[in-house]
């Protein structure tokens, strides 16, 4: 249904530039790839430094909770037009809707102080100050995003989103065991001890985070799909999920070659990206290490842009407040208000001399850990709500499994939060 | 709830419900008016049942839970502080569908609202009702006080829109006269806050 009449303005709503933007493609591929975001190589890194390829078959499972949430979001955002935010807001209350969005507010801000981190990591392996390359970045983003031109602003981010192509590339220079990269896909191996397990905790964690709902949805429902575009939305998904295995994969895969029993370097003194990115270039060559590097330059730098606008959209989505790139300051105040904060407070903090980045980060996934059970939730009620999905309810298996997979989250995001505040 | 005296539907929802043999038999869970602009008299009152064996006439199979009904509003006997009364008696109460009515909570609550110009104003915070001659009218759609004290261009809005339609009540609500449209994404006001 259209609001029909003096309905001009709410249509011209919906032809927003992101929505442009979000057509050039997908939302499932593009959410799995900003997903890969500084914390997310810092983590995969660690993985693979630590454990070698044994870890690597958490990946598969990884990979198929990922898919079953997102592709609800795909099919919620096809059939109700309407966002996750929207729809939480519409189903339950104006109080959780708020809490939900200060918990997400707090995670993102420091996702995204995290992977300004990552830009002046990245840098600094090319020489260039992060006193330098973290305003240039905060500076560049705000003014490609709400300046550039469309086309301008798809070209460069389809350019960076090759940089992942770095990893799978790094993972050859690095000389792997390719055998045992196959029985580390298929055989779960390792000694099952608490420090493993709380690796596997974070994995998940870093990989289905709760910003990531909201983005697909927003997006999906942004580029104005409906029902019948449903089969292409759950393939986009598809890809998109793979496609984070095979980059997440290939950082392990680099790291565990590189790294693991190989007492020259010492596993465990890896502890971050760009240890890994600087300890590659004796092992891998300087040209792996550099390719690491770019990579988490780029990766950073994509997610630094793209964190911030979805978050100012979905903020001003779940309180009705006037949004979208196309709208002028006057017009959209929260909007701009919010877009900006991220940038400049996330950029500032980084430049804060002794910030202790590893508490910020450690917030983040704290509070994404307690956010993502009350989002998940909500979904799955909304999912089986036959009055908002019509005929795409969740069916009997797929909702007693989804409750399941909600339920393992939930245990395991329990433990991270436990293990993080401990 | 007294007499003339504004009161939110968030407060009125799960207020009990009970039957002319003076037994609990539910909870509120809707309002509904004639989908209608202007029409602003909750015609029905939408109960969720503990327990029903039968819907109308029909008789069911097994006795179940969570259903929700519309009752329409001639069969309230009466609205006490802290619960509504009904003259009937329960399961066999006219029950009524929902089309061709705006249900206050699915409609209404937490819906986006566009101005005439296309704006996105806010969410519908609240829904403010008034209990006059023993039935429901709507008053008008509550704007947040944190919206009202960070936005100076919804406080000119609001002002505009109690002189116009003389709302008088304080200038936190817009009235329901200049609600326009309800549709499935939004509702539209008549006003536009760019003016």
């Amino acid at each position: 249904m259209t609001i029909k009449g003096k309905n001009s303005a709410y249509q011209r709503l919906k032809g927003s530039r992101l929505a442009l933007l979000l057509a050039v493609m997908g939302p499932g591929i593009i959410v799995s790839m900003v997903d890969n975001d500084a914390g997310g190589i810092a983590t995969y890194s660690v993985a693979g430094a630590r454990y070698g390829y044994e870890i690597l078959w958490v990946m598969i499972p990884t990979v198929v909770l990922l898919y079953m949430v997102q592709e609800m979001n795909a099919r919620m955002g096809v059939v109700t037009g309407k966002g996750l935010a929207a729809l939480i807001r519409e189903r339950f209350s104006l109080r959780l809707t708020a809490l939900v969005m200060v918990a997400m507010l707090v995670a993102n801000f420091a996702n995204t102080v995290s992977n300004f981190a990552g830009v002046a990591a990245g840098a600094e392996i090319f020489g260039v100050s992060g006193y330098v390359a973290v305003p240039l970045a905060a500076a560049g983003t705000w003014w490609l995003v709400l300046k550039g031109s469309y086309k301008t602003v798809e070209k460069i981010f389809l350019l960076v989103s090759l940089v992942y192509v770095a990893y799978i590339v790094s993972a050859f220079m690095a000389g792997p065991d390719w055998s045992e990269v196959a029985r580390g896909f298929v055989t779960p191996g390792g000694t099952f001890d608490v420090a493993y397990i709380l690796m596997i905790i974070t994995i998940i964690g870093t990989t289905i985070a709760p910003w990531m709902q909201f983005y697909q949805q927003s997006a999906v429902v942004d580029k104005g799909l409906g029902v019948e575009s449903l089969g292409f939305e759950r393939a986009d998904t598809a890809i998109g999920a793979v496609f984070l295995a095979v980059t997440a994969s290939a950082i392990m895969i680099a790291c565990a070659a590189a790294f693991f029993n190989n007492p020259e370097v010492g596993a465990t003194q890896i502890s971050s990206a760009e240890q890994a990115a600087l300890a590659l270039a004796p092992v891998a060559g300087e040209y792996a290490s550099y390719l690491f590097a770019a990579g988490l330059l780029f990766a950073s730098l994509f997610a630094g842009s793209i964190l911030p606008l979805s978050t100012a959209y979905t903020v001003c989505e779940a309180f009705g407040w006037e949004y979208g790139i196309d709208r002028k300051f006057s017009q959209a105040p929260k909007f701009y208000t919010v877009y900006t904060s991220f940038i400049v407070g996330g950029a500032a903090i980084i430049l804060i001399p002794g910030m202790p980045l590893i508490q910020v980060m450690l917030l983040s996934q704290a509070v994404n850990g307690l956010l993502l059970p009350v989002v998940l939730t909500c979904m799955l009620l909304i999912a089986r709500d036959r009055d908002v999905m019509g005929d795409h309810v969740n069916g009997d298996t797929y909702n007693t499994v989804a409750w399941v997979v909600v339920m393992v989250l939930f245990a395991l995001d329990i433990l991270l939060v436990v293990s993080t505040v401990l | 709830m007294e007499e003339g005296e504004p009161v939110a539907l968030s407060d009125l929802l799960k207020v009990k419900v009970y039957d002319d043999e003076d037994r609990h038999i539910g909870h509120v869970q809707e309002m509904a008016v004639a989908a209608a602009p202007g029409q602003s008299v909750v015609g029905h009152l939408g109960v969720h049942l503990l327990w029903t064996d039968r819907v109308g006439g029909l008789l069911l199979v097994r006795r179940v839970e969570d259903l929700v009904v519309l009752v329409p509003w001639s069969a309230v006997a009466r609205v006490e502080a802290d619960r509504i009364i009904l003259a009937d008696s329960h399961p066999t109460l006219e029950v009524e569908t929902a089309e061709g009515k705006w249900l206050l909570r699915r409609d209404i609550l937490n819906k986006q609202m566009i101005d005439s110009s296309g704006n996105r104003i806010q969410r519908v915070d609240d829904v403010l009702l008034r209990l006059e001659g023993g039935a429901f009218r709507v008053d008008g759609l509550e704007v947040s006080r944190g919206m009202r004290m960070t936005s100076s261009s919804i406080r000119r809005f609001l002002a505009k829109l109690s002189r116009k339609y003389g709302a008088g009540e304080g200038s936190y609500v817009i009235p329901w006269a200049a609600v326009e449209k309800v549709e499935a994404e939004a509702l539209l006001l008549g006003e536009s806050v760019d003016d």
